[in-house]
């Protein structure tokens, strides 16, 4: 198997596999999802709410911020918690930025996530614990989102029973058919979806699209905890690890 | 005795749960709100 980073960027990849299958894929992908850990606020410990939400809730949206997790310094450690305290009282709207880590490194991500709308005399006062977990335990601890992956779009054009009639040049949804020096040519076929929109529109079956099931298309974007490079690695390591385990007990 | 906080003039009073009906002995409103408690409440973030 072979595979190439076609865009890579900090929270979002796209990766070509080849010779590969869609199973192997797959269990890349599960990995992803399930296996690879990432930190995220468990406990908290609320003094006052006298805001709108309620105290569940506002634990509910602190849990599913995206904490900078360096993997190397907390996997495996079960015990290992970042400790988060905030504090605010209105008239504003309290922000991801506002939950403040003893370790300025390990403060969110993203600074501008709301949390809660204060109105004037109301406050808000908790500390958090973010642990290490698995998407497989609870969504929060997926560090992965909108993954997903296609077979390669193989798209061929029958050049002689084609009549340039530009019916798939039009009911193509993404504009990727066009027609140059009387010839219909594809611009970007790694961006087709395999819809068959122009396949259908051929009204002399001079269109023909399939999916290449050993050479694979996977994309992805990460909340921001790890980035896209690491998750891909890690989840490599853990399916080699989880192959290996499965190797010595047979 | 457990305080509550009276929803029209705001002053806190202490009610007997055992006597019927309650009142507020300042305004007579008889609508009320329970006070948060002091107490730090811990929950699980799921």
């Amino acid at each position: 198997m072979k595979f190439k980073f076609l865009e890579l960027q900090e929270n979002y990849a796209k990766i070509l596999f080849e010779d590969t299958t869609p199973y192997f894929v797959n269990a890349i992908r599960r990995t992803m999802i399930a296996d690879v850990p990432k930190m995220a606020i468990e406990d908290v410990t609320i003094y006052d709410n006298t805001s709108a939400l309620f105290d569940e809730i506002i634990a509910h949206r602190l849990a599913m911020l995206p904490i900078p997790t360096y993997l190397d310094e907390v996997k495996g450690c079960e015990d290992c918690r970042i400790h988060y305290t905030l504090s605010k009282e209105g008239e504003c709207t309290v922000y991801s930025g506002d939950l403040k880590a003893e370790d300025p490194r390990w403060n969110i991500k993203d600074k501008n996530i709301p949390i809660v709308r204060l109105l004037k005399n109301q406050r808000l006062i908790l500390e958090a614990e973010a642990v290490l977990g698995t998407g497989k335990e609870h969504a929060k601890w997926q560090p992965v989102c909108g993954i997903g992956y296609k077979y390669y779009p193989e798209i061929e054009i029958d050049q002689e029973k084609c009549d340039l009639c530009m019916d798939c040049v039009n009911s193509c949804p993404r504009k990727l058919i066009e027609i140059k020096r009387n010839k219909v040519i594809v611009k970007n076929p790694e961006e087709c979806t395999l819809c068959m929109s122009c396949v259908e529109a051929c009204g002399r079956d001079a269109i023909s699209v399939k999916g290449n099931p050993n050479k694979i298309i996977m994309q992805y974007e990460t909340d921001g905890s790890l980035t896209a490079k690491e998750v891909f690695q890690e989840a490599l390591n853990i399916l080699y690890e989880k192959y290996d385990e499965l190797e010595k007990k047979l | 005795m457990i305080s509550y906080r009276c929803g029209k003039c705001g002053k806190v009073v202490e009610i007997d749960s055992e006597r019927m009906g309650i009142k507020c002995p300042f305004c007579g409103s008889k609508i009320f709100y329970k006070e948060r408690p002091p107490t730090a409440k811990r929950i699980k973030a799921r």
